[in-house]
C-alpha cells in the first residue's frame, strides 16, 4: 500500500502542477496584454497631444 | 473606431489583482472550497477496501473529467453562439473555455493513467472512458491548432466555431463505437465505482465536482477576461497603423 | 420587397461601412446608380474600390448601411441577387484545365442560362475569342484571359454589372472594343466599373465617382455636401470642406465640362428623389428600360446545380490527372507499409488484413481531401463559386459527392488487391455495404475539414490532425463489420457496426450540410 500513497502523491502533485502551470501561463500572458495595451494607450494620447487634440 | 483616446474601460481588466469584493468572493469562496474539498478526500472519505489509498485519485480524476465534459460543451455553446450572433464575445467563450478544456483533458489522462498504474500495474488501458477521453483530447487540440494556423481573426471565428459544434457532436458517437468496441474486446477498466458507493464517498465525489465546477468558471472568467483584452489591444494596434498610414 | 420588378436604383448603397480585419476599409459610403447607367470608380490604390465592388457583388459581409443591388437587400437576397450580377474581379476566376468554351458554358448553366451553348458562343464571338475557343485557358495570355472573364462576367445577361480595373492587362484595341461588347451580351446592364485610367470611363460614357480613403461623398447637391459634412465624425478631418472639393478622404465628384467629354450627367436632386434619370445621349444608346435582356435565366434547382458543379470537378480533375492515379498508387503503397510493419503470423491475417484496409482508407481519404476546396482557393476559382446563385451546400454537396465516388473507388481496387495479396475474403456484400458507408461518412467528414482549411496555413499537417480524431467511430465500426465478415467475431455483431456507421453518415452529412455554408461563404 505503500506505493499506492506515493502515487497517490504523485496524481495529487501532477494536478496541482497542471493547475498552476496553467495559472503562470495565463498571468504571463495577462502581464503581456497590460504592458501591450499600456504601450498602445502611451502612443495615442502622445500623438493627441502632438496634434493638440484634446486628450480624454 | 473614430476615437484617438482608450475608453477608460478597457484597461481595467478583470484580471490579476484583486479589484472589489465580488472577486474577493469568488476567489474566497474557491479556495474555501477547495480546502473543504482536499479535507473531504484524504480525512473524510473512508479507503477504500480493495485498492487502498490510491483510490482517492478517483476524485480528481473524475472532477477532471467533469471539468473537461463541461469545458467542451461551453465549446460548443460558444461555437453555436459566434456563427449565430457573430459577435467576438462568443468566439471568446470557446477558444477560453477549449484550452481549459485540453488542459484538463491531459490531467483526466495523466491521473487515470497513474492510477491505473497501481491497480492494473500498466499505464494505460483501453478502457472505454480513458480512450475516449484520448479521442476527445485529438479534438481539441486540433481545434486549437486550426485557430493558429488561420491567420485572419473573422475566418478563424468562423471556421473554429464549425469545428466547435462539429466535434462536440462527433463525441457521443466516438463514445458508442469505443463502448461497442471494448464490449466485443474487453480490457480492464479504470472506474469500478458505480451503484452502491458509500454515502461518504458519494458526498466527497458530490463536493469535488462541485469545486471543479466552480474552478472552471473561475478560469473561464480569467481567460475570457484575458481574450478580450487582446483583441482590445490588437484593435487599438490597427487603429494605430492606419492612422500613422493616413497621416492624421 | 425585392425583384427585378422593383423600379429605382439598380446599385443603391447607403452609409455602407465594411471592416477587412481590423480597418474600416469603406467608411459611410453612399451612392446610387441609376439603371442602365454606367458608373466608372477612381481613386488611388487603397481606397476601397475593389472592396466596394466585392461587397456589391456578395463577396464581402459589411457592418453597417444597407445595400440594395438589382432591386435586392443583401445579404438577406444575396442568392436571388447573384443572378442578376456579373462581376470580374482582379484575378479571373478560370479554370485553367477547362477550354474558354467550356468554362463559358459552366457559368452560363450554372447560371440558369436557358441555351448555355449557344450563349457561350455568341460571348466568344462578343470579346473575339471565337478563334480560341478550343483552347484551354490556362495557356491563353493575360489580355485573353481578361476578356474571358469579362465574357464569363457577362455570359448570363447580368442586369448589374461589376468590373474591376476591367482594362488591366488589356490593349488598346481591346480595351476600345470592351463597351461593344457590354452593349452586345448585356445592353441593358447597369455597369459599376474601378479603373485607374479615366479615359477608360470616358470611353464607356460613364459618370466619374471618386473614392479616397474609403468615402465617397453623398450623391446630393454641393451645398447638400457640405451640410453632411458638419455632422462628419470628430477627427475626421480639419478643414471645412469646399463646395466642389474637400481634403483628405473625401470625395471628389467630376461635375460636367470638367475634362470628361462631356458626357456626364450633373448630379441631379432627381436622385434623391429615387427617379430614374435618363442617360446622356452620344456614346451608345443605354436606354433605361427593361430590367432582363434577351436571354432567359431560370434559377438552378439544387441537385442540378450540385451535378453542375461535379461534372465540371470530373472534366477538370480529368484533364489534370492530378489527383486519382496518384491517390490509388498512394493507398496501395500504405498497404504495403501496413502489411511490412504488421509482420503476419497466419492465424491473425484476417485481423491484420482488417487493420490495413482501413488504415490505409482512412489515412489515403484524408489526404486525397486536403486540396478539395483549396485548390479552388489557391487557383482562384473559389470566387465563382460564391457568385454563383446556387445553394451553398449545393456546392458542397458537389465537392463531397466527388470524394465519395473517388473513395469508392479506391477502396473497390484496395479491397481486391487486398483480397489477393493478403489471401483473404473480402470481397462480399457485408464489405462493400460497409465500403459504401465508410466512404460517405469519412467524405462526409474530410469535405468539411477541407472546407475548413482553405485558407490556413500548414493544411497537409491540419487536416489529418482535425479529420483523424473525428473519424474514430468510422474506423472502429469498419474494423467491427470487417471482423465479422471475417468471422473473427460471430455472426450476429455485423449489423450494429453496420448501423453505426450507417448513423454516423447520417449525422455527419446533415450536420456538415448546415455547417458549410458559415465556412467559405460569407
Amino acid at each position: 500500500m505503500m506505493s499506492g500513497l506515493w502515487y497517490l502523491a504523485v496524481g495529487y502533485g501532477v494536478m496541482w502542477l497542471g493547475l498552476f502551470g496553467y495559472l503562470v501561463y495565463v498571468a504571463g500572458r495577462v502581464r503581456a496584454v497590460r504592458d501591450e495595451l499600456a504601450e498602445v494607450q502611451r502612443q495615442l494620447a502622445g500623438r493627441d497631444v502632438e496634434q493638440g487634440r484634446v486628450v480624454r | 473606431m473614430a476615437h484617438t483616446s482608450l475608453p477608460v474601460r478597457a484597461t481595467r481588466l478583470a484580471i490579476g489583482p484583486l479589484r472589489g469584493w465580488r472577486e474577493l468572493a469568488l476567489y474566497g469562496g474557491l479556495l474555501a472550497l477547495m480546502a473543504l474539498d482536499l479535507y473531504l478526500i484524504f480525512v473524510f472519505a473512508p479507503t477504500e477496501r480493495v485498492q487502498g489509498d490510491v483510490q482517492r485519485i478517483f476524485y480528481f480524476h473524475v472532477g477532471s473529467a467533469w471539468l473537461a465534459f463541461v469545458a467542451f460543451f461551453v465549446v460548443a455553446l460558444g461555437s453555436v453562439g459566434y456563427l449565430w450572433r457573430r459577435t467576438p464575445r462568443w468566439d471568446y467563450l470557446a477558444v477560453g473555455s477549449a484550452e481549459i478544456g485540453v488542459i484538463f483533458t491531459t490531467l483526466t489522462l495523466a491521473t487515470g493513467s497513474i492510477w491505473g498504474r497501481v491497480v492494473w500495474g500498466v499505464w494505460w488501458t483501453w478502457d472505454p472512458r480513458l480512450t475516449t477521453t484520448l479521442v476527445l483530447w485529438f479534438i481539441y487540440v486540433a481545434y486549437l491548432a486550426l485557430r493558429t494556423y488561420l491567420d485572419n481573426v473573422a475566418t478563424r471565428r468562423r471556421m473554429a466555431a464549425v469545428l466547435g459544434i462539429f466535434g462536440f457532436v462527433d463525441v457521443p458517437i466516438v463514445w458508442f463505437s469505443v463502448q461497442w468496441w471494448r464490449s466485443l474486446h474487453p480490457q480492464p477498466t479504470i472506474l469500478q465505482q458505480g451503484g452502491g458507493m458509500p454515502r461518504e464517498m458519494l458526498v466527497t465525489l458530490l463536493v469535488s465536482v462541485a469545486t471543479f465546477t466552480l474552478l472552471y468558471a473561475v478560469l473561464l472568467r480569467q481567460r475570457f477576461a484575458l481574450e478580450r483584452a487582446a483583441d482590445q489591444a490588437a484593435a487599438l494596434r490597427d487603429l494605430l497603423r492606419a492612422q500613422a498610414e493616413i497621416g492624421g | 420587397m425585392g425583384g427585378s420588378e422593383a423600379p429605382g436604383f439598380a446599385i443603391e448603397v447607403r452609409g455602407l461601412w465594411v471592416r477587412l480585419g481590423r480597418l474600416d476599409v469603406l467608411r459611410d459610403v453612399t451612392l446610387a446608380v441609376a439603371r442602365g447607367e454606367r458608373v466608372g470608380l477612381v481613386g488611388p490604390n487603397g481606397a476601397g474600390k475593389t472592396t466596394l465592388l466585392r461587397a456589391l457583388a456578395t463577396l464581402l459581409s459589411y457592418d453597417r448601411g444597407t445595400v440594395r443591388v438589382a432591386g435586392y437587400d443583401l445579404p438577406r437576397d444575396g442568392q436571388a441577387a447573384r443572378a442578376a450580377i456579373g462581376y470580374a474581379g482582379h484575378r479571373p476566376h478560370l479554370y485553367e484545365h477547362l477550354t474558354a468554351r467550356e468554362n463559358l458554358r459552366f457559368f452560363a448553366r450554372l447560371y440558369g442560362v436557358a441555351d448555355a451553348e449557344a450563349r457561350a458562343d455568341a460571348a466568344l464571338a462578343a470579346v473575339a475569342l471565337t478563334h480560341v475557343a478550343g483552347g484551354r485557358a490556362g495557356a491563353f495570355s493575360r489580355g485573353m484571359q481578361q476578356r474571358l472573364a469579362l465574357a464569363a462576367a457577362m455570359a448570363h445577361a447580368p442586369d448589374v454589372l461589376l468590373l474591376d480595373e476591367p482594362d488591366a492587362g488589356l490593349d488598346a484595341t481591346s480595351v476600345a472594343h470592351l463597351p461593344d461588347a457590354i452593349a452586345t451580351l448585356c445592353p441593358h446592364a447597369t455597369v459599376l466599373f474601378s479603373t485607374h485610367d479615366r479615359a477608360v470611363a470616358q470611353a464607356l460614357g460613364a459618370r466619374v465617382v471618386e473614392l479616397r480613403g474609403g468615402v465617397v461623398a453623398k450623391d446630393a447637391s454641393s451645398a447638400e455636401r457640405v451640410a453632411s459634412q458638419a455632422q462628419a465624425p470628430a477627427g475626421r478631418g480639419s478643414e471645412p470642406p469646399s463646395p466642389a472639393h474637400q481634403a483628405g478622404g473625401q470625395v471628389v465628384v467630376s461635375p460636367p465640362g470638367r475634362g470628361d467629354g462631356g458626357q456626364v450627367a450633373p448630379l441631379p436632386a432627381q436622385h434623391a428623389q429615387g427617379q430614374v434619370v435618363p442617360s446622356p445621349p452620344g456614346r451608345g444608346e443605354t436606354p433605361a428600360v427593361a430590367w432582363s435582356g434577351e436571354v432567359e435565366r431560370r434559377p438552378l434547382g439544387f441537385f442540378a446545380a450540385a451535378s453542375a458543379l461535379i461534372e465540371k470537378d470530373l472534366r477538370v480533375e480529368w484533364r489534370a490527372r492530378e489527383q486519382f492515379p496518384t491517390l490509388l498508387v498512394f493507398t496501395l503503397l500504405l498497404a504495403l507499409v501496413f502489411d511490412m510493419a504488421f509482420v503476419i503470423p497466419a492465424a491473425d491475417a484476417a485481423a491484420v488484413a482488417a487493420g490495413t484496409l482501413w488504415g490505409s482508407l482512412l489515412l489515403g481519404s484524408t489526404l486525397a481531401g486536403i486540396r478539395l476546396f483549396a485548390a479552388e482557393h489557391d487557383r482562384g476559382t473559389l470566387a465563382g463559386l460564391l457568385l454563383a446563385p446556387v445553394d451553398p451546400s449545393a456546392v458542397f454537396l458537389g465537392k463531397f459527392a466527388l470524394l465519395v465516388a473517388q473513395s469508392a473507388v479506391v477502396g473497390m481496387v484496395q479491397l481486391t488487391v487486398l483480397s489477393v495479396l493478403l489471401n483473404v475474403p473480402l470481397l462480399n456484400a457485408a464489405m462493400l455495404a460497409a465500403l459504401g458507408l465508410a466512404a460517405v461518412a469519412m467524405g462526409a467528414i474530410v469535405a468539411m475539414q477541407s472546407a475548413l482549411i482553405v485558407s490556413a496555413r500548414a493544411r497537409e499537417l491540419l487536416m489529418p490532425l482535425l479529420a483523424l480524431p473525428l473519424a474514430v467511430p468510422v474506423l472502429l465500426a469498419s474494423i467491427g463489420a470487417t471482423h465479422a465478415a471475417l468471422g473473427l467475431t460471430p455472426a450476429g455483431t455485423n449489423l450494429p457496426w453496420i448501423g453505426l456507421l450507417a448513423v454516423s453518415a447520417a449525422v455527419f452529412l446533415s450536420l456538415a450540410v448546415v455547417l458549410y455554408p458559415h465556412t467559405v461563404h460569407t
